[in-house]
């Protein structure tokens, strides 16, 4: 909180008293205008409609029914609580890597965030040829190089589910790695010195530097993440395409499959729906922290 | 540099901002074919229709499973395009929608060719309207399509094993591909990832109940009695043949002769595993594989690797009958020219434009117009799978979908529940009599 | 402050003992340097190599192809397949998208985020927040209802609804890292000019875009790929092919059963050129920017 103040402030006393244009607020209204008008016809009136579709109780009956709508709100939950603390934790340790100023590890730094840069289509795709049973690279190369027959990657459900798992990591890992890289920058080098100076190992330094002064982004970060994370769509439907048997769906997937595969809207929007519950707290709590300090 | 800058961003939001399409006088959505030539065929007849009667068509071409998509999106939004066809209506689509009253009735296209068309084309194209509680004519016959079997016989030559010697009654032609084929074909060509049989096994893919509807025929099981459209799953008899249809559909890839991607596979999955030669054999309803290799510089691949085959005998020696599905195209309600949809229709159904367009089509899809049928293209006996076809649409038993009886079944095809029947027993490992007992409790749920 | 009651380090190790540590450590440095490498570079690797095969042996599940070629560059440059008849038509597609994305967002996200930071606008706060709520439901969450309501705009089928639809995800995210950067920008610095009698619009332009510019620039590029990448809103929002972005034509070759992979690979080498290049050229702003936000909360 206290990282990045900026220096002229702290040092006035008392600011000088508001110098006010007349018609101020009129700037402030039209500047704004713009933007109010976009959310207003892309994002109020959308949720507001898609409500409206998904508010039939018999789209939730339907839903109910299905016995692949239970098994992919299950999916949602594993894909959450692992990709996401998965991606965080191990965005974490690397941010610490790569904040070490060598040369070499600047480059590595720039190959790091290739993932993020290139687009999902190829590169999904790309996880998903190599990780087919038949004839794709890697069983290819384990049975060159080892001699063994590689698992069935896409076809035993388990493992295509983690596999969709460890592409999300894959592809989002570069970003958060990024966003805590540059927590780390920002903690005062001083810190680290006064630790140095008083012995401390490099643990110690993490556990009474690095993470008290990270551990705020790394919750909003969390949050965010799994925000994002719940609308996943590419992962799931470029990788396994909900399958084998419609086993690996999540929320997102499942809503577009019914929507768009069976023609029941209502119950796609239903669907997305029912996260709601998990979504509003998770929602709240994130404007609070976000939006709340800004004063 | 801010100024260039700030030029550029202007630029660029005038021209995306501009970027409204210009409205054709006639819209239209179409299946987007694997080639090139059936598209072409396609944009002639368009530029010709264009010519005859001054309007503009805009058409566009969308994949497979994409058409329908599309479709849904815009019916959705109250925009359906005028006309659409796609490969996946008749399956999936097009009875749910005249039993919706979503579609306009095109009687009076199909009355003028009505004369020439094969009675299964229109036992198909007549459909229940829920609203109205009558029958109609919903949709325009343009081709149909059954299964067919390929082979590699290169690689059962390189095997050492001869065509002739494949088992033609059920049980054994199965188990040959399998036990016999498989073992031979790895050993001569040291490959140890080529399979014998290239069964889709998802339930993704429609080529998976497209080939289960044979298993089902192969024991004499109809899930609908023909007569009242009423499901007749609570039978024992047809209970018993479902079950030994779904052994008997599975029991390769029990045996490991499927490769075990193929629970993924996609309605192209079984095509590109054939083509790249992962399978020695492949069953596909439609001629899409050779149809591929038609244009191959080495001719060889088409005229002589490559051959297809009829299905086998029923377990007990009698014909197996062919489940066809007839390709239709479908014009809205909704729509806006109608009218102009209905003309371009009656034009592009006419045998000259129609004929030129499926044999475009490189003999993928058979004609429902039996002018069509006399053309000199399907007399031609100089190409080894087009004989085949003809013979197997014309001198062969035919029996429609179950859904042309029952419009309901098409929720079964569309949410593909005879699909997840097959990964019940192949990735859960239930026994088929349960994979059964439920796919048959989901058909009463959905069919209500 | 925790750290000043750490105990001091008794041990003075000896020397050799620390150089064989050190080497250790090094060694293990390079070691985890090398797993980065294998781990980010071995799909990319997979692509390229793809992109290389002769499209009759995609099969091979080979490490490197047995006779590479370029073959698959020069059919998409040329558009030599039915699949990519119109790529450069749907190159510029995609770049008009993209750029008209990033100007919408960067416009909006700019005069938004001075209103309610700097004029303090009454409300600010309140629309601050809401603009935060467009994440209560996800992209993919959104896209159903999108549909019709681009369908009631007429903008269905235009390359303006695709901008739209990006724009939307981004502008929330651009207000908020555009409001925390701009805390560090003085506010003295609005006073002065206010005392010396500029305007709103003249300090908008003289002193915050001037001092955001690494925000903005990460901004941009965050809309930009964004909408560069993007397949499903494309998907819905566009129909004909002239209006197609590329990720739409890379869609195209999964439902075909001829195999031509290495061709898509190749489409999407090229298709991956510029935003690479794009992000190598500023991402020295990328982290300021778009983390100056994060760094804070």
């Amino acid at each position: 909180m206290a990282v990045s103040v900026a220096p002229g402030r702290a040092v006035e006393a008392a600011p000088p008293r508001r110098v006010r244009w007349s018609g101020e607020t009129a700037w402030g209204v039209a500047f704004v205008t713009p933007y109010v008008v976009l959310f207003a016809a892309l994002v109020v009136w959308p949720v507001a409609y898609g409500l409206w579709l998904g508010a039939s109780p018999g789209a939730f009956a339907i839903l109910f029914a299905d016995p692949i709508y239970l098994e992919s709100a299950w999916n949602t939950v594993v894909f959450l609580a692992f990709a996401v603390n998965l991606k965080l934790f191990l965005a974490l340790l690397l941010s610490g890597y790569l904040a070490q100023a060598r040369p070499w590890i600047r480059w590595l730094s720039v190959l790091f965030l290739l993932p993020w840069a290139v687009p999902s289509i190829p590169t999904i795709f790309s996880f998903r040829w190599m990780l087919n049973s038949e004839w794709g690279m890697l069983n290819g190369l384990l049975w060159e190089l080892f001699g063994i027959e590689g698992p069935w990657w896409l076809v035993d459900p388990q493992l295509a589910f983690g596999s969709v798992i460890f592409v999300h990591v894959w592809k989002y890992l570069p970003f958060w790695t990024l966003i805590l890289l540059a927590g780390r920058m920002a903690i005062p080098t001083d810190l680290y010195e006064a630790a140095t100076i008083d012995g401390a190992s490099p643990l110690q330094k993490f556990l009474f530097v690095t993470w008290p002064q990270l551990k705020n982004l790394y919750v909003t970060s969390t949050l965010l993440s799994t925000i994002w994370s719940l609308g996943d769509f590419n992962s799931v439907y470029l990788l396994t395409g909900g399958g084998p048997a419609e086993k690996t769906h999540v929320l997102a997937t499942l809503g577009i499959r019914y929507a768009f595969n069976l023609h029941q809207i209502d119950v796609g929007v239903a669907c997305v729906m029912t996260a709601l519950p998990f979504l509003v707290p998770l929602v709240v709590i994130l404007i609070r922290r976000l939006g709340g300090r800004v004063q | 540099m801010k100024r260039w800058v700030r030029s550029l961003l202007a630029a660029t939001c005038l021209v995306g901002m501009a970027g409204a399409a210009i409205a054709a006088d006639l819209q239209i959505w179409w299946n987007k074919s694997y080639y090139p030539e059936e598209d072409q065929q396609f944009d002639k007849i368009v530029k010709d229709f264009e010519a005859k009667t001054g309007k503009t068509v805009e058409y566009v071409m969308f994949t497979n499973e994409d058409v329908p998509r599309k479709v849904l999106a815009a019916l959705t939004a109250g925009q359906p395009p005028d006309l659409s066809y796609a490969f996946l209506f008749d399956v999936q689509h097009t009875a749910r929608w005249a039993f919706e009253d979503v579609l306009e009735d095109v009687s009076d296209v199909v009355e003028t060719i009505r004369p020439h068309l094969l009675p299964s084309a229109i036992e198909a194209i007549t459909l229940l309207n829920g609203k109205t509680g009558q029958k109609g004519v919903y949709a325009m016959p343009v081709a149909q399509q059954v299964e067919h079997i390929h082979v590699w016989k290169d690689l059962l030559d390189q095997a050492g094993l001869k065509l002739q010697d494949v088992p033609k009654t059920w049980n054994e032609y199965w188990d040959w591909w399998c036990k016999t084929a498989q073992p031979a074909v790895r050993r001569a060509t040291g490959n140890r990832n080529i399979f014998g049989v290239g069964q889709p096994m998802s339930s993704s893919a429609s080529d998976t109940f497209f080939a289960f509807m044979m298993f089902l025929n192969a024991f004499d099981t109809k899930v609908v009695d023909p007569a009242t459209g009423k499901l007749t799953v609570d039978d024992p008899k047809v209970r018993d043949g479902m079950i030994k249809a779904l052994t008997s559909y599975t029991q390769p890839f029990k045996d490991r002769c499927v490769p075990p991607g193929a629970v993924n596979w996609g309605d192209a999955d079984n095509n590109v595993n054939f083509l790249n030669r992962i399978t020695v054999m492949v069953p596909n309803p439609s001629l899409s594989i050779p149809a591929s290799q038609y244009n191959n510089p080495d001719r060889s691949v088409y005229m002589e690797k490559m051959v297809t085959l009829e299905w086998p005998d029923k377990p007990d020696g009698r014909p197996i009958e062919y489940t066809t599905s007839i390709k239709t195209a479908v014009i809205f309600k909704n729509s806006k020219n109608k009218a102009l949809a209905k003309e371009f229709m009656k034009f592009f159904l006419q045998p000259d434009n129609l004929g030129p367009y499926l044999e475009g089509s490189l003999a993928r899809w058979f004609p429902v117009d039996k002018r069509l049928i006399e053309r000199p293209y399907w007399k031609d006996q100089s190409d080894p799978h087009r004989v085949v076809q003809v013979r197997q649409y014309t001198q062969r038993p035919q029996v429609p979908f179950p859904h042309v009886h029952n419009h309901r079944l098409i929720l079964v095809n569309a949410e593909n529940a005879w699909g997840k029947a097959v990964t019940r027993v192949v990735l859960d490992n239930w026994t088929p009599e349960k994979a059964v007992d439920e796919l048959i409790a989901r058909m009463k749920e959905l069919i209500g | 402050m925790a750290v000043s009651s750490l105990p001091r380090a008794p041990v003075i190790k000896s020397a050799t003992t620390y150089a064989v540590r050190r080497g250790l450590f090094e060694a293990g440095q390079i070691l985890l340097g090398l797993v980065i490498l294998v781990w980010v570079l071995l799909p990319i690797y997979h692509m390229v190599m793809l992109s290389l095969t002769p499209i009759n042996e995609a099969f091979g599940g080979r490490f490197w192809p047995d006779n590479p070629t370029l073959d698959n560059f020069r059919t998409v440059f040329t558009q030599n397949h039915f699949f990519l008849e119109r790529f450069w038509l749907q190159l510029a597609n995609s770049v008009v998208v993209a750029l008209a994305t990033m100007a919408l967002v960067l416009v909006v996200a700019t005069l938004a985020s001075f209103a309610i930071g700097r004029l303090k606008m009454p409300g600010g706060h309140v629309i601050s927040n809401l603009a935060l709520l467009t994440y209560l439901i996800p992209m993919a969450f959104l896209a159903i209802p999108f549909y019709r309501i681009m369908a009631q705009y007429g903008i269905l089928n235009t390359r303006s609804a695709l901008v739209l639809a990006m724009s939307t995800f981004a502008i929330p995210y651009a207000i908020w890292v555009l409001r925390q950067y701009s805390e560090n920008v003085p506010f003295e610095l609005d006073e002065a000019a206010k005392v010396d009698g500029a305007s709103p619009w003249q300090i908008l332009w003289l002193v915050y875009v001037p001092l955001l510019r690494p925000a903005l620039i990460a901004i941009g590029t965050y809309a930009l790929l964004l909408a560069w990448n993007e397949y499903l809103y494309a998907f819905l929002l566009l129909s004909t092919d002239t209006q197609h972005t590329i990720p739409l034509t890379m869609g195209y070759f999964l439902v075909t059963d001829d195999s031509p992979w290495p061709l898509l690979m190749a489409t999407a080498i090229v298709y991956a050129l510029p935003p690479a290049a794009l992000y190598y050229a500023v991402r020295k702003y990328m982290v300021t920017g778009l983390t100056a936000g994060a760094t804070k909360s």
